[in-house]
C-alpha cells in the first residue's frame, strides 16, 4: 500500500491535496482541518498531492509490489 | 427520503476536465444569458486524465485538413471513419491549440517570438544500420505535429470558465440521467442525479441540454487511467443512448509488473527469451505508432515458450526524444510538467529489477455514440471527449489515442467546442423541461443507496480485482477468438450477478459499486460487439477470423434493447464521403 504521510505541523489546512486527488483517496477532516488519508490502498501515485502542497507537508511513497494489477491473468 | 439539493440549469456538463470545460466555456459564449452548469466527481481544475498525461496536444500546422484525412484513412483508419466527423475534426485543430492558448492564459509552450514551439512525430522507419539498429527520419512527412501544454493549465481554464459565469459543483458525481417522454418524438434527456462523494446527499438538476463529458472506461488497471470507471457510459446506457465502435477498444501499453509505468517505443527493442528481435520485423515503413502487430506477436511468443520478453531500452531509437518530451527542458520549458513527470518516471523507473515487458491494459473504451454535431442519439444529450472518441466515428478501425499522440487533448477540445454550442443551441430552442421526474428520481436513489442495505461482505475493491483478470489478458481483449471471448462473457455475467453482494459503508464505497456495475457493463458490451465482428481489421484482431471480411465496412452499434445488449450492424456509407478507397 502507498504510504502517504502528512506533517501535521507544516500543513496550513489549505485543502489543496485533497481538491488535487483524482480518485478520492484524501478526505477532509473538517474540524481538524487537516486532510484524511481514507483509501492509500487505492492511491495510483500521480504525486499530485505532494507536487501541489505549497508546504511541502504532504508524501507520498509508492508501493507498487501492492498494486492492484493482475499479475497472474496477463496472457 | 431525504429529497436534497435541486438545481435548474439550461446547460447541464457532466465532467468538469478538458472536454467539459470546453464545452461549458463554448456554450457559455455561444449564448451568454444560458445559465450553464458543470458537475464534477472530484474537484474541476484538478481531476480528469487531463491533468495526469504527457500534456502534448496534436495540431496540424502547415498541413491541410484533407492531407491529414488521406493519411489517416490510408493508414490508420482504414476507411472505417466517419469522414465528416475527421475532416471537422481535422479543420479545428490548430484552432483547439488557440483556444487552450487563451482560456489557460497562455501556458501553450511558446519560442522568444511568441510562436509555438513545435515538435514531429519521429517514427518513420526508413532503414538500418549495419549494427542492426533502426534509422528514423526525423523530419517525418506525417501530416501532423505536436505542441506542449504545461501541466497546471486546467487550473487556469476552470478560472476561465469562472469568469464567464460557468457555475460549478464539485464533489458530486452522476449515476444517472433523467429522461422525460413529453417530447413528441419520444425521449428527451432533462437533466442528472447525482451523489456527493464526501456526504452521500442527493443533487438533483434539471436541465434543458446536457453534455456527458466524463470520460472513458479503463477498469482501474493502469495508474494514471485510473479516473476513468464509464459510469457515464453506463448512465447513458440505461437512458436509451446507442453506442457504436464498442469493439475497437482496448489500447495497451508496453509496461512492466516492477511499476506499471509505461515505455514507448518497445517495438523497436522487443526481444524473446532467446535472444531474437520479434517487434522489429513487424515495423512497417510508414509506421504511426504503437503497433498492434506487435502486442499480438507478445502473445504468440509467450504461447510459443519464448516468453517472457525484454525490453532493450538502450536500443529503443524514440528514448532521447521521449525523455525530451517529457521530462526535461531540452526542446520544451515546462517545468510543473517536468516535475510530475520527473516524479513519475524516477519513482517507477528506479524500482525496476529486471527488463521484462509485459502488454498493460489502458482500456480507453469510448462509445458512445454522436454525430458531427456531438449530439447522441437522445434529444437533449451532447457528449464530448474520450467517453465518445470511438462513437463518434472519426478515427475508424484503431483504439484510442488512434495511433497518433497528443489527439486525447486535441479530440476533448475538439469536441467540447462542438458539443458546447450545439447544446446552448438546443437548449435555447427547446427550453426548460416541465414534466416532473420525481419518480424516476426516486428509482435512481434505490439503485445507487441498495449497497448500503446490502448485507453482503463482498467489497468494491475486490470486485474490481476479479473484472481486471477478465480485461486485462491479451488473449481476451486484443487478440481474440471466439471460445475465450465466450468464456469471458460467462465470467462478466457471473460478476453481474454477484453484484448485490457488495456492500457498501460510505459514499465512497457506495460509488465503488456504481462504478463496478458501470465496469461490467462495458465489458458485457465489449465482448458481444467484439463476437459479431467476424473479420480482423486495423486494431482489430481475431485469431479465429486473420483477414478482412470481403463485405464492405461497417460499424456495429450497440443498443439497450429491454435492459438487454442488444448489437447490429450498420454500413459505412463510403459512397456519401469525399474519399474512396
Ligand atoms: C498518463 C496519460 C498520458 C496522456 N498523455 C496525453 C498526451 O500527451 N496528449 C493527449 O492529447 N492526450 C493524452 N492523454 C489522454 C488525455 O488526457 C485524455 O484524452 C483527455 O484528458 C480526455 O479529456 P476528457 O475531459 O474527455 O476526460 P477526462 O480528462 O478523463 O475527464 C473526465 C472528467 O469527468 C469526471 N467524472 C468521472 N465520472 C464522473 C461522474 N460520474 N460525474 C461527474 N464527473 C465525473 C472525472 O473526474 C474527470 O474530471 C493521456 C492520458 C493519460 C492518462
Ligand atoms: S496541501 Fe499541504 S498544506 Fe494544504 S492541506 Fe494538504 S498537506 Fe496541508
Ligand atoms: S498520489 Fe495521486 S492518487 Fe495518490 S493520494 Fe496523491 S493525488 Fe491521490
Amino acid at each position: 500500500m502507498a504510504n502517504i504521510i502528512v506533517n501535521r505541523e507544516l500543513c496550513n489546512g489549505c485543502k489543496t491535496c485533497f481538491r488535487a486527488c483524482f480518485i478520492d483517496v484524501i478526505k477532509w477532516d473538517d474540524q481538524a482541518k487537516k486532510p484524511v488519508i481514507a483509501y492509500p490502498e487505492e492511491c495510483v501515485h500521480c504525486m499530485y498531492c505532494e507536487i501541489n502542497c505549497k508546504e511541502r507537508a504532504i508524501k507520498v511513497s509508492p508501493d507498487y509490489q501492492s498494486y492492484l494489477f493482475p499479475r497472474d491473468s496477463i496472457v | 427520503m431525504e429529497t436534497g439539493e435541486r438545481l435548474a440549469t439550461d446547460v447541464l456538463v457532466v465532467g468538469g476536465s478538458i472536454a467539459g470545460l470546453a464545452a461549458a466555456i463554448t456554450a457559455k459564449e455561444a449564448d451568454p444569458g444560458l445559465q450553464v452548469t458543470v458537475v464534477e466527481k472530484y474537484t474541476s481544475g484538478y481531476s480528469g486524465k487531463a491533468n495526469r498525461g504527457a500534456g502534448i496536444m496534436l495540431i496540424l500546422g502547415e498541413h491541410s485538413p484533407e492531407e491529414f484525412a488521406q493519411f489517416y484513412l490510408k493508414h490508420i483508419g482504414l476507411y472505417l471513419n466517419n469522414q465528416t466527423t475527421l475532416l471537422k475534426y481535422a479543420s479545428m485543430l490548430n484552432s483547439g491549440a488557440e483556444a487552450i492558448e487563451k482560456w489557460s492564459g497562455g501556458k501553450v509552450d511558446k519560442d522568444e517570438t511568441g510562436k509555438f514551439r513545435t515538435l514531429k512525430w519521429a517514427s518513420r522507419l526508413i532503414g538500418h544500420r549495419e549494427d542492426g539498429k533502426a534509422i528514423f527520419d526525423q523530419n517525418v512527412p506525417y501530416p501532423w505535429t505536436l505542441v506542449a501544454i504545461e501541466l497546471d493549465y486546467m487550473r487556469e481554464v476552470r478560472k476561465y470558465a469562472r469568469r464567464l459565469g460557468v457555475k460549478f459543483v464539485d464533489r458530486v458525481g452522476v449515476v444517472d440521467l433523467l429522461t422525460t417522454e413529453a417530447a413528441q418524438d419520444g425521449p428527451r434527456v432533462c437533466g442528472a442525479v447525482g451523489f456527493d462523494i464526501d456526504t452521500g446527499k442527493q443533487h438533483v438538476f434539471t436541465a434543458a441540454a446536457v453534455v456527458l463529458a466524463c470520460g472513458n472506461q479503463c477498469w482501474r488497471v493502469m495508474p494514471m487511467w485510473s479516473c476513468a470507471r464509464g459510469e457515464g457510459i453506463a448512465a447513458a446506457f440505461r437512458a436509451g443512448a446507442k453506442f457504436a465502435n464498442c469493439e475497437y477498444a482496448p489500447f495497451y501499453n508496453w509496461t512492466s509488473l516492477d511499476h506499471f509505468e509505461s515505455h514507448m517505443g518497445t517495438e523497436y527493442a522487443l526481444y524473446n527469451h532467446k535472444g531474437e528481435n520479434v517487434g522489429l520485423p513487424l515495423i512497417k515503413e510508414v509506421h504511426p505508432d504503437i503497433s498492434a502487430e506487435v502486442l499480438v506477436e507478445w502473445y504468440k511468443q509467450v504461447k510459443a515458450g519464448n516468453g517472457p520478453l525484454h525490453y532493450r531500452e538502450h536500443e529503443n531509437p524514440l528514448m532521447p526524444y521521449l525523455t525530451s518530451v517529457l521530462a526535461s527542458r531540452a526542446v520544451h520549458d515546462r517545468p510543473y510538467a517536468d516535475r510530475f513527470w520527473g516524479y513519475l518516471f524516477f519513482n517507477a523507473f528506479s524500482q525496476a529489477t529486471n527488463d521484462e515487458v509485459i502488454p498493460g491494459l489502458v482500456g480507453e473504451f469510448n462509445p458512445l455514440w454522436v454525430d458531427e454535431n456531438m449530439a447522441t442519439s437522445l434529444p437533449g444529450l451532447f457528449a464530448a471527449g474520450d467517453i465518445c472518441v470511438g462513437g463518434s466515428r472519426a478515427w475508424g478501425a484503431v483504439a484510442q489515442p488512434g495511433r497518433h499522440r497528443g489527439s486525447g487533448i486535441a479530440f476533448a477540445t475538439f469536441s467540447g467546442r462542438v458539443a458546447g454550442p450545439s447544446a446552448a443551441g438546443f437548449a435555447k430552442e427547446v427550453g426548460a423541461p416541465t414534466e416532473m421526474t420525481e419518480a424516476q428520481v426516486g428509482e435512481v436513489s434505490k439503485r445507487f443507496q441498495a449497497p448500503a442495505r446490502s448485507k453482503g461482505l463482498l467489497k468494491p475493491m475486490q470486485m474490481v480485482a476479479e473484472i481486471q483478470k477478465v480485461m486485462q489478458p491479451l488473449g481476451n481483449s486484443l487478440y481474440r477468438h471466439e471460445e475465450r471471448m465466450r468464456a469471458a462473457l460467462a465470467r462478466v455475467e457471473e460478476l453481474k450477478t454477484a453484484l448485490p453482494e457488495i456492500g457498501a459503508e460510505d459514499p465512497h464505497q457506495l460509488f465503488g459499486v456504481n462504478e463496478c456495475s458501470a465496469m461490467l457493463l462495458c465489458s458485457e458490451m465489449f465482448f458481444k460487439a467484439s463476437l459479431e465482428r467476424k473479420e480482423t481489421r486495423g486494431w482489430f484482431i481475431r485469431e479465429d477470423y486473420p483477414d478482412p471480411s470481403p463485405e464492405g465496412p461497417y460499424w456495429l452499434v450497440v443498443e439497450n434493447k429491454e435492459g438487454t445488449v442488444a448489437v447490429s450492424k450498420e454500413r459505412v456509407p463510403l459512397e456519401q464521403y469525399p474519399f474512396q478507397r
